[in-house]
């Protein structure tokens, strides 16, 4: 009389007849769990829910998935002893016309990403037809399967951390329905026991250590689990809201400017204001002389597997103040999809790894293409984009809140010793290069001393740069409150031998102009630093405030080179853990209340004290066995040796029971050896009847333990 | 212990997990990282927890004195330590499967499927908590608070009637009283039967005498139990005087049943059938006590069923 544990729904159900028989599930008896049921209706409403909450479907589905989803549970319920197939056939009907359904409607999808939606919406609405069906345990198991599914798909949608909400409650209410299908399955064993109509409520202590069990080794192997990246295998995501065309043409247009946008021209005095998050550096000029910086306004998140600059154009013209490019004119690139850009002019092809990007903009900004040095694809709705010669990227439409694209680039593994390896640069660049990014207006004297001073003794230009890079980190301080410019004055004198406090865009023109000096070429870029990775949803949030410039030397065989003294950006060939767990303890200091606060020690002090409630009865029997343990004495270690080959045995010491009562049962049962009384009768005497025995005596109880462990 | 099965459900997970993976490392999405270590976390927490779990658990027993083979009875199990629920199914005595969750009592229906004394039970447990993924499974010895007497079942009715005709292999002797021979007289008292008036007394003594008569004998019956034998043929010869003993009590005969127990030869009179039961139950192979036939005296051999 064996139980059948492969076959976990136990009973079987009377066959109903005819060919009803075929509908598998009528056949197996009907769950009663309303627990179980409970949970997996939550965790399948979680799930849906947190899909449409990424912006797929409409009010409908959201009606869909509040109303006939709850309303299929129940009514799954109350027809669970009905062996009628009339429903399951009909449900089956509906399916397979939605299915057809989806299929005529996607026959020719643009791209295969563009059926991540329409197939998210069709699970959403399948799931809601199959909550009518949901009458057997293994029908609810499947039901919850498919949760999962729908969960992974809004987890594969989501960017955001507003997931996390949807995702907690799904684990949740999972992990519930899982514990409750169990519990289930063995009421069903109990039909000789006053436990299966009178199931004990489910143990508090052991929900809650199951649910932190499954939260702490979740926890470790986040630790070590690698980072999701992209990959070529699938399309890469691109989408605009809207094709409006910026006012130019291959122009620079950027509405968060206000009335210094430069696609619009004129209205300067009477055009609406700069929004909070608009960066005056991706216009046709950046100067040095304003002040004000963005604010925290999350402008675009970007999926990489690698932080980099993200930049956004450079300038190549410098007059003292302001940083202009000399040439802006620009190629229409539209050679299909994606775009293979233009190699910039003067600059021979560089070698390198992959790196793809994708940009998902959180606000409208300015029609520049963001990406990593140096970029060679775009994937964007777009027939053309249009090219500098500096190798910035621009669209001909604005791109908008909502706008997705998608950059590879290739990055050259640059290290410090291969930097260092190029030598000196100034006489191997190609000259029209050189000829572009040296030229400087009149500066100031001082500035040229100085950086022929620091520089004095330098092989190497990677040296150079690294020595007045040195010297700024030192003699000068990063600071947003910087006095104004006076009119006349040079910004970087004023920056290095004056204020000598300044923000990125006078450390960057500082650097540029001195390497200049040096015959080094160099320019200024703009654009974001990485910002900050979510190691949840695997992007960097890229915040107004990241917007940033920096300088960037030009090596040949390895391209345009950032420097920046302010920005804690690794080289490309500096290795980077491949691992989801990369900026999580940043993450977490910045996003968690400090145990410090108020709120982190209340927080802090309420889960200890909840711990301790819940765990008192193990933590102290915990501590009184570690105590015992520390003062064993021999009788006792040779007790606990018996009690270990008992328990082997499967027969375990009852409380209570004395050594020569647990020897003799276990004669009596699974160990008939003489030895098992002698050894007993030893123990006793030794241990509670002050007869010590001699060495040579409890030498050979051990063996006798031995013995009898290997026996 | 050891890891009985994998559920459809662990591979599932481990499917998805998969293919989470993939996807993650596809698409990018981080989010799907996140799923993915959750479900790591309730596969290895359903892997490893049943094992903690069930050797925790600890069982107490108890059951009624008597059984007899083939005919179930109930087997009350207190468990502890059963924390999110354990499957239990005795495996000696086999029974049905039950389950316990927490601390609790649960009962369940046990068939002995040999005679004898019982003095602990074995059960196997297994447990698959908290999630159902993966089945662990524990043979447990379980003391029981009395031993059971498993008494044979009861073979055929052999016993001819009345007793004092061939039985078995031995024929019997000496029938006792039969209850009509006159001890005395005595007064007569209302009620008495006319018929038992003793006339000569009553016109010697001048005052009404009625007989006073012996009481019956009971028959008497001497059961010699001899189990030595093949196990099959013993077990046939304890059947067959369940059979005898159950016959000869209906019968209101004095029987005497002698067989060997652990504790050696044992003859002694048996007082009602649960009580032939346990004699049967305790019954071993061994030397019988020497017989005294006052009366009817049957052998019944085990040797005999192995021919």
């Amino acid at each position: 009389m064996s139980p059948d544990i492969a076959n976990p729904d136990g009973l079987a159900a009377p066959t109903p007849p005819g060919w009803t028989r075929y509908i598998g599930d009528l056949t197996r008896p009907p769950e009663h769990s309303r627990a179980f049921r409970t949970a997996t209706l939550a965790a399948v409403v979680a799930a849906a829910a947190a899909v449409i909450a990424n912006g797929v479907g409409s009010a409908w589905l959201w009606t869909l998935v509040l109303i006939a989803i709850p309303a299929g549970a129940v009514s799954s319920y109350l027809r669970r002893h009905s062996t009628s197939a009339a429903v399951p056939v009909l449900l089956t009907l509906v399916t397979i016309g939605m299915v057809i359904r989806f299929i005529t409607a996607n026959a020719h999808p643009a791209s295969p990403g563009e059926l991540r939606v329409p197939l998210a919406e069709l699970l959403v609405t399948l799931e809601a037809v199959r909550s009518f069906a949901l009458r057997s345990r293994r029908e609810l198991r499947f039901a919850l399967a498919s949760s999962l599914a729908l969960i992974s798909v809004a987890g594969a949608l989501s960017l955001s951390m507003s997931f996390a909400g949807f995702a907690v409650a799904w684990a949740g209410a999972g992990t519930l329905a899982l514990m409750m299908a169990y519990r289930s399955e063995l009421a069903e064993l109990g039909n000789h026991s006053a436990e299966a109509h009178h199931p004990t409520p489910l143990p508090v202590r052991a929900l809650v250590t199951t649910l932190v069990a499954v939260g702490v080794i979740g926890a470790v192997a986040f630790l070590i689990v690698p980072a999701a990246k992209s990959s070529r295998l699938l399309a890469f995501t691109a989408k605009l809201p809207r094709a409006l065309s910026v006012p130019t043409p291959g122009g620079l247009s950027n509405p968060s400017l206000g009335r210094d946008d430069p696609g619009r021209s004129g209205d300067n005095a009477t055009g609406p204001a700069p929004k909070s998050f608009g960066y005056f550096g991706f216009a046709d000029h950046l100067d040095t002389s304003v002040r004000g910086r963005p604010d925290n306004t999350l402008v675009m998140r970007v999926r990489s597997s690698a932080p980099d600059f993200w930049r956004g154009q450079t300038f190549d013209t410098w007059d003292g103040r302001t940083w202009t490019l000399s040439d802006a004119r620009t190629a229409v690139v539209s050679n299909g999809s994606p775009l293979q850009l233009l190699q910039p002019v003067g600059e021979p092809p560089v070698s390198g790894e992959e790196l793809i990007q994708t940009f998902s903009l959180e606000v409208s900004g300015p029609n520049l293409i963001f990406a990593a040095s140096q970029p060679t694809q775009v994937y964007i709705p777009q027939s053309a984009v249009f090219e500098t010669t500096d190798g910035a990227i621009r669209t001909g439409v604005e791109l908008e809140q909502g706008a997705v694209y998608t950059v590879v680039s290739r990055r050259p593994q640059t290290t410090a010793t291969r930097l260092r390896a190029a030598g000196d640069t100034a006489q191997i660049t190609p000259p029209e290069l050189t000829q572009r990014y040296t030229r400087l207006p009149q500066i100031p004297e001082r500035v040229r001393t100085l950086a022929s001073e620091l520089t004095q003794g330098q092989a190497t230009t990677y040296d150079k740069v690294l020595a007045i890079e040195g010297w700024m980190a030192d003699h000068t301080q990063y600071s947003l409150d910087i006095p104004p410019l006076p009119a006349g004055e040079d910004a970087v004198e004023r920056f290095l031998f004056v204020d000598k406090v300044g923000f990125c865009e006078q450390i960057a023109s500082s650097l540029v102009v001195m390497l200049r000096s040096q015959g080094i070429t160099a320019r200024l870029a703009a654009g974001y630093t990485p910002g900050e990775r979510n190691p949840f949803t695997g992007f960097y949030e890229v915040r107004a405030r990241d917007a940033h410039a920096w300088a960037e030397v030009y090596f040949p065989t390895i391209g345009w080179q950032a420097f920046d003294p302010t920005a804690q950006v690794p080289l490309a060939g500096e290795a980077t853990p491949d691992a989801a767990r990369v900026g999580l303890r940043t993450y977490l200091s910045r996003h968690l209340p400090d145990l410090r606060s108020p709120l982190g020690a209340i927080l802090a002090l309420g889960a200890l004290i909840g711990g301790i409630v819940l765990w008192r009865e193990p933590l102290t029997a915990m501590l009184l066995r570690l105590r015992r343990r520390r003062h064993r004495s021999w009788a006792e270690l040779q007790l606990a040796r018996l009690e270990v080959i008992g328990a082997g045995l499967g027969r375990e010491r009852e409380p209570g029971e004395t050594v020569v009562e647990y020897a003799a049962a276990l004669q009596r049962t699974v160990l008939r050896d003489p030895a098992v009384g002698e050894v007993a009768a030893a123990i006793t005497a030794d241990g509670f009847a002050d007869e010590h025995l001699s060495d040579a005596e409890r030498a050979d109880i051990e063996q006798r333990l031995t013995a009898l462990s290997k026996a | 212990m050891i890891a009985r099965g994998i559920t459809k459900g662990a591979y599932v997970i481990t499917g998805i997990g998969g293919a989470l993976y993939f996807a993650a490392r596809t698409t990018g999405a981080g989010w799907l990282l996140v799923i993915l270590c959750a479900l790591a976390g309730v596969l290895l927490v359903g892997c490893v927890w049943p094992r903690i779990g069930l050797a925790r658990v600890r069982i107490a027993a108890s059951v009624p004195h008597d059984a007899t083979v083939d005919e179930p009875f109930v087997l009350t199990l207190r468990v502890t330590h059963a924390g999110l629920g354990v499957r239990i199914v005795p495996t000696s005595p086999a029974g049905e499967p039950t389950a316990a969750v927490g601390d609790t009592e649960t009962t369940t229906q046990v068939v002995a499927e040999r005679r004898g004394v019982i003095d602990t039970v074995q059960v196997e447990l297994a447990s698959a908590a908290p999630f159902g993924l993966v089945w662990w499974r524990r043979r447990m010895t379980v003391d029981i608070d009395r031993a059971i007497e498993v008494a044979p079942r009861t073979g055929p009715n052999t016993l001819p009637s009345p007793p004092g005709g061939a039985l078995g292999d031995v024929t019997t002797t000496s029938a006792g009283t039969s209850g009509d021979q006159v001890r005395g007289v005595r007064d007569y008292t209302p009620g008495d039967p006319l018929r038992h008036v003793h006339w000569p007394a009553t016109a010697r003594l001048g005052a009404v005498m009625v007989k006073e008569f012996e009481q019956p004998e009971r028959p008497r019956l001497e059961l010699i139990v001899d189990l030595r034998g093949p196990e099959a043929a013993a077990e046939q010869a304890a059947e067959h005087a369940m059979g005898v003993l159950c016959d000869a009590l209906a019968q209101d005969i004095d029987v005497t049943l002698c067989t060997a127990e652990a504790g050696g030869p044992r003859r002694a009179e048996v007082a009602s059938r649960l009580d032939a039961g346990r004699r049967l139950a305790r019954a071993t192979a061994g030397p019988l006590p020497a017989s005294a036939p006052d009366g009817s005296t049957v052998v019944i051999s085990g040797a005999r069923y192995a021919r």
